[in-house]
């Protein structure tokens, strides 16, 4: 079946049959699900088949049993997050929803790239949001049990036969700015006080707000020719700090980036010739709302629009895909 | 499966060098690679077994990184 948005009867009787989904949706909708064989988290953004749309009632599901019948589905928090990937199976992949603004969020940006073993498999997804006008609280979902979290992370790792492998993408619109200063953070964490700018000591807040630099665009960081996105959620100009969305790393330098006109026709610019279905995508919530994507139509790309992305790592701004080869 | 250079190569070594700034194509070799320059950066891996590590994602994703092996060594 395709991954795309269906309405909760369908995926109930998707429960009911005993399949394994990955799904997405609003905490209300999530809530009045059966226990089964499915992970979730909560967001009621999405990039539908025909158009960006926000729905509290649809439920985005990710259909994972047609890739294999070995799974294993596993809560992780700060204790055990270092084991995730010790816990895949040899050729697989995992896929993991994270609350954000929790420890667990916190400590997966900061660490997982060093995890023993992260790049053996693929490990990706994202992290949960909520509706921006309401006080609702992220949460992820063990469908096993049917208990929900706000502080722990939900994954399922998946086996795949041996004639099949899983690749990991990322779809970034946004370019270095290199011809612009080079921002080398002092500390590494999810906010810049004081760092090097072009190899002097400055008040990153400070050298914002000065030179009136646009934060919408991220700031980026070259991982070996993969740009890697750290969005601004604030300039706090009172204390001195520039606030993030993912973390920056004080052994790395980040330049400042392009910023785009059009998102969807920069993303659909972007999206390589795939010759394989897309088995899991996701999109970010800031291009969403900066690229007015609601409405808007990305070809062969639907799934989550999120409040973070991960590929291996916490992600901003950025597309993630996987395809099966 | 297509035939990934042998390890012996110097290329590898190269790859791995903090000062070298090889632009890839593929993603989780672009991941892997920057992180590995990390680990031995900080001593918690040697060059050797960062290339095991290396060679073996590569045979596991040999066409996906063909484009890649091809600019590093140069076939």
């Amino acid at each position: 079946m395709e991954s795309k948005l269906y309405k909760i009867e369908t995926v109930i009787d998707l429960i009911n049959d005993g399949q394994l989904l990955a799904l997405a949706g609003d905490e209300k909708v999530l809530r009045n699900l059966p226990k089964g064989n499915w992970i979730a988290g909560t967001i009621p953004y999405f990039m539908g088949v025909e158009k960006g749309l926000f729905s509290q009632d649809l439920i985005f599901v990710n259909h994972l049993t047609n890739l294999s019948n070995e799974f294993l589905i596993k809560e992780y928090d700060v204790a055990n997050i270092e084991n995730i990937a010790d816990d895949s199976y040899e050729n697989g992949f995992t896929m993991i929803i994270v609350p954000p603004f929790q420890e667990i969020h916190k400590e997966f940006a900061l660490k997982s790239k060093e995890i023993d073993g992260m790049y053996d498999n693929p490990v990706f997804g994202w992290v949960a949001g909520i509706d921006l006008n309401s006080e609702d609280v992220p949460k992820t979902f063990n469908g096993i049990t049917g208990k929900y979290n706000n502080d722990k992370a939900i994954a399922v790792h998946v086996k795949l036969p041996e004639d099949k492998v899983a690749r990991l993408e990322i779809v970034n619109i946004f370019k270095q700015d290199v011809n612009g200063i080079e921002i080398q953070p002092l500390e590494d964490g999810f906010e810049i006080s004081d760092c090097l700018i072009n190899g002097e000591k400055t008040n990153f807040a400070k050298y914002i707000t000065d030179n009136n630099i646009d934060i919408k665009p991220p700031l980026t960081t070259s991982y070996s020719g993969a740009i890697i996105n750290v969005s601004f959620k604030e300039v706090d100009a009172e204390n001195n700090k520039v606030e993030l969305y993912a973390p920056v790393f004080k052994d790395s330098v980040y330049r400042l980036s392009i910023p785009v006109d059009n998102y969807a026709a920069d993303f659909e610019r972007n999206i390589p010739k795939i010759n394989t279905s897309v088995e899991f995508a996701c999109n970010c919530i800031l291009n969403y709302l900066y690229g007015e994507l609601e409405g808007k139509r990305i070809e062969n790309f639907t799934g989550p629009i999120t409040f973070g992305e991960i590929a291996y790592t916490l992600l901003n701004q950025t597309m993630v895909y996987l395809v099966i080869e | 499966m297509e035939n990934i250079p042998s390890k012996d190569r110097p290329e590898w070594k190269n790859l791995l060098n903090p000062n070298s700034n090889i632009e890839l194509n593929n993603f989780v070799l672009q991941m892997k690679i920057t992180q590995a320059k990390k680990d031995i950066k900080k001593g918690k891996k040697t060059i050797d077994s960062a290339i095991d590590e290396i060679y073996n994602l590569c045979q596991k994703y040999a066409l996906a990184v063909k484009q890649d092996m091809e600019m590093v060594f140069n076939n």
